[in-house]
């Protein structure tokens, strides 16, 4: 573990050096920082075995989100520096304070997002999981409106609350297991799940399922979501919808372990999936009627997350599909929401009415975001389409037949919804008000991570089939 | 029924207490209260085990909780947002302590389903979370609601008590500085609300649909 110590440590100091650093170094810490830990983790992949201590826990599903997290926080920190430095132009005064206000929040983001799917303590992994949202408050707030505070009153509260409800849940388990946990890991309480009462155990994982459900966005606790991600600095709605909400479906799933363990899964299984189901729903007709372009990004975050639920609530398969959902959603999602902002820059607002034909102003933004628009809402060749593909052929394997085509058809629509706003958005008739300060310019800060972000998309979806087709020809399982 | 069962109830009563203080000062009491029996049960359980992390536990409660953030909010906050008396109530008291009396009835009688020996301890600590958590519901008031969480909060280290013996002091620290941050970060937004002219989330409804 010794390299992913070194990432976190690295990560520490940058915040560190980060809180007194002044002009270039405050600007372009944060990527040196999310670029050089990456080939660090490849190292500890590559040279150390997935394993747990009594500290750190490098499953596969934390190696994975770990991996999200760090691609998905060095494009972030790349975008960040054109859209800061933008953003101050227009706002005089007091800008090198905010910058650096920013850049400390955004890295002390960062730590907690990679945190919280490494530790193995239970009550660590749940202070990282407050972290994350206790880091981002003041970014949620960054623009200082009426707005963003109402978006980041709510946000805390109800991260607060949901917080709380998850914590009664694990110590529930905590004080009633029959033989003394040595210490408060995840491991330990799976081992001594099975001297678990099946009360406990269902109680305890619906106060869990609530209280991280509403941090992941699960509905009907996500009415914190489109707030804050609307109100959010656009690297930062990216995010936290690509990263945060991972972690909080982390925390589920580790909950979900221990419940197996304990022998009450298909109790975990049929509400999760219920839950699921009723977010994929509520979700998608909520995205019929959008006007604020960042809000319809964050309902359809609701909506993958309803998927991924979904997925972890099947067999092998669907489990495969969640880890697919999750990974596409997040590349996805985070090129959207960059795009976002120079919008924002350009149009003036979220709003997205009178707004059309981009593709013909900015033909490279205009047309990665109709793609990214299209590959959200599943069209292939894009990874979330084989991920949804494969949820709802477990779905139909091991459930109902009409569970899947009620989620065919929640899909349909969802893909409809998009269809009408990239085509609209993309290829209509201009908007002048795109060029009120003159033809806008397409900066790379925005191109490459969006480029990047799509391309890993693809390939996901490419590549996978193959591999999967490979490894069924071998006779691999 | 042992002493120490008197305390957990009591830290209830003082969870309703603060569900229906009128003042931001009032409340702080309450929870000042309410902290220091928490305490004196850390207190008891790290003398019966005479162990020094309990103790590095009880000493992180004493400070964090019953220091640093009542300095927080009467630092931090303007003479007039502690003493002022709070509007925004969503029902009258007499309503508010018989919701309460509800919810914690309710508690009590989920934990007992699970046969639990902590039957007491779990059912004060959870009905002190939701009494707690209903406050911030059932008020439009800023302050208010942080108190409502900071009451709920000590819901749950009643829970931790039955418990300190399994997890590490680091554990119980990383409760206290959840908690302590969050106020803090509270307190910052409260200025900024009140900048806006209102600490009445009510007239925050512009996020909409």
């Amino acid at each position: 573990m010794t390299w992913l110590l070194l990432i976190l440590v690295i990560t520490l100091l940058g915040i560190i050096v980060e809180t007194f650093a002044r002009g270039v170094l405050l600007r372009w810490l944060p990527i040196g920082v999310t670029v050089v830990n990456i080939p660090l983790f490849i190292v500890q992949l590559v040279t150390g075995e997935l394993q747990t201590t009594s500290v750190f826990s490098l499953t596969l599903l934390s190696a994975f989100l770990a991996s999200i997290t760090l691609f998905i926080g060095c494009t972030a920190s790349i975008y960040s520096l054109g859209y800061v430095q933008s953003h101050l132009q227009e706002v005089e005064g007091s800008g090198s304070r905010q910058a650096r206000s920013y850049y400390v929040l955004f890295m002390a983001f960062y730590f907690s997002l990679l945190v919280a799917t490494l530790l193995n303590n239970i009550l660590l992994t749940w202070g990282a999981i407050e972290l994350t949202a206790l880091s981002s408050v003041l970014l949620v707030d960054w623009n200082h409106t009426r707005l963003t505070h109402e978006a980041s009153w709510k946000y805390i509260v109800i991260m607060e609350t949901a917080g709380l409800l998850a914590l009664f849940g694990l110590l529930l388990l905590l004080a009633s297991t029959g033989t003394p946990v040595a210490a408060a890991t995840w491991t330990n309480l799976a081992q001594a799940a099975d001297s678990l009462t099946p009360e406990v155990q269902r109680i305890a994982f619906v106060f869990v399922l609530v209280g991280f459900g509403s941090k992941a966005g699960l509905v009907p606790f996500n009415f914190w979501l489109p707030d804050a991600h609307s109100q959010a600095p656009s690297p930062i709605s990216a995010m936290l919808s690509a990263i945060k909400l991972n972690t909080a479906m982390y925390g589920i799933v580790q909950m979900q372990k221990v419940i197996l363990a304990g022998g009450q899964g298909r109790f975990a299984d049929h509400t999760l999936l219920t839950v699921g189901f009723v977010t994929v729903a509520v979700s998608t007709l909520m995205t019929v009627y959008q006007r604020d372009f960042k809000r319809l990004f964050a309902y359809s975050s609701s909506e993958n997350l309803g998927l991924v639920a979904i997925g972890f609530s099947l067999g092998p398969i669907g489990m495969l599909g969640a880890y697919l959902q999750m990974a596409n959603h997040s590349l996805i999602k985070s090129m959207l929401f960059y795009h976002t902002g120079e919008l924002h820059r350009i149009w003036g607002s979220n709003d997205m009415r009178g707004l059309s034909g981009i593709a013909q102003i900015l033909p490279r933004t205009g047309r990665s975001l109709v793609l990214g628009m299209l590959a959200i809402a599943g069209a292939p060749p894009f990874g979330l389409f084989l991920g949804e593909f494969f949820i709802v052929f477990d779905l139909l394997k091991h459930s109902s037949t009409w569970l899947a085509v009620l989620l065919l058809l929640l899909l349909a629509i969802l893909f409809a919804n998009f269809l009408r706003y990239a085509l609209s958005l993309g290829y209509g008739e201009t908007s002048s008000r795109l060029l009120r300060h003159g033809v806008p310019i397409e900066p790379a800060t925005v191109l490459l991570p969006t480029a990047g972000h799509l391309l890993a998309s693809l390939a996901l979806g490419l590549i996978l089939p193959v591999i999967v087709v490979g490894l069924h020809l071998t006779g691999i399982s | 029924m042992e002493f120490s069962q008197w305390l957990y109830i009591l830290v209830l009563l003082l969870a309703i207490w603060n569900g229906i203080a009128r003042e931001l000062r009032n409340g702080l009491s309450g929870y000042l209260l309410q902290t220091a029996f928490i305490a004196i049960l850390y207190g008891v359980a790290a003398t019966r085990y005479q162990d020094v992390g309990m103790w590095t536990a009880f000493a992180g409660l004493v400070v964090l909780r019953g220091i640093v953030i009542p300095a927080i909010l009467t630092k931090g906050l303007p003479h007039g947002i502690i003493h002022d008396r709070l509007g925004g109530f969503l029902l009258t008291p007499t309503y508010l302590i018989l919701v309460y009396l509800f919810v914690a009835s309710v508690s009590f009688g989920l934990v007992s389903t699970t046969n639990s020996p902590w039957a007491i301890p779990l059912g004060a600590g959870l009905a002190t979370l939701l009494v707690g958590l209903l406050s911030v519901a059932l008020s439009h008031d800023a302050g208010k609601q942080v108190l409502g969480l900071m009451t709920a909060d000590n819901g749950i280290d009643l829970c931790v008590v039955t418990i300190l013996p399994r997890i590490t002091a680091l554990g119980d620290y990383v409760m206290f500085l959840d908690i302590t941050l969050t106020v803090f970060l509270l307190v910052i937004l409260m200025l900024r609300l009140r900048n806006e002219q209102s600490l009445s989330i009510k007239d925050y409804h512009q996020l909409r649909g």
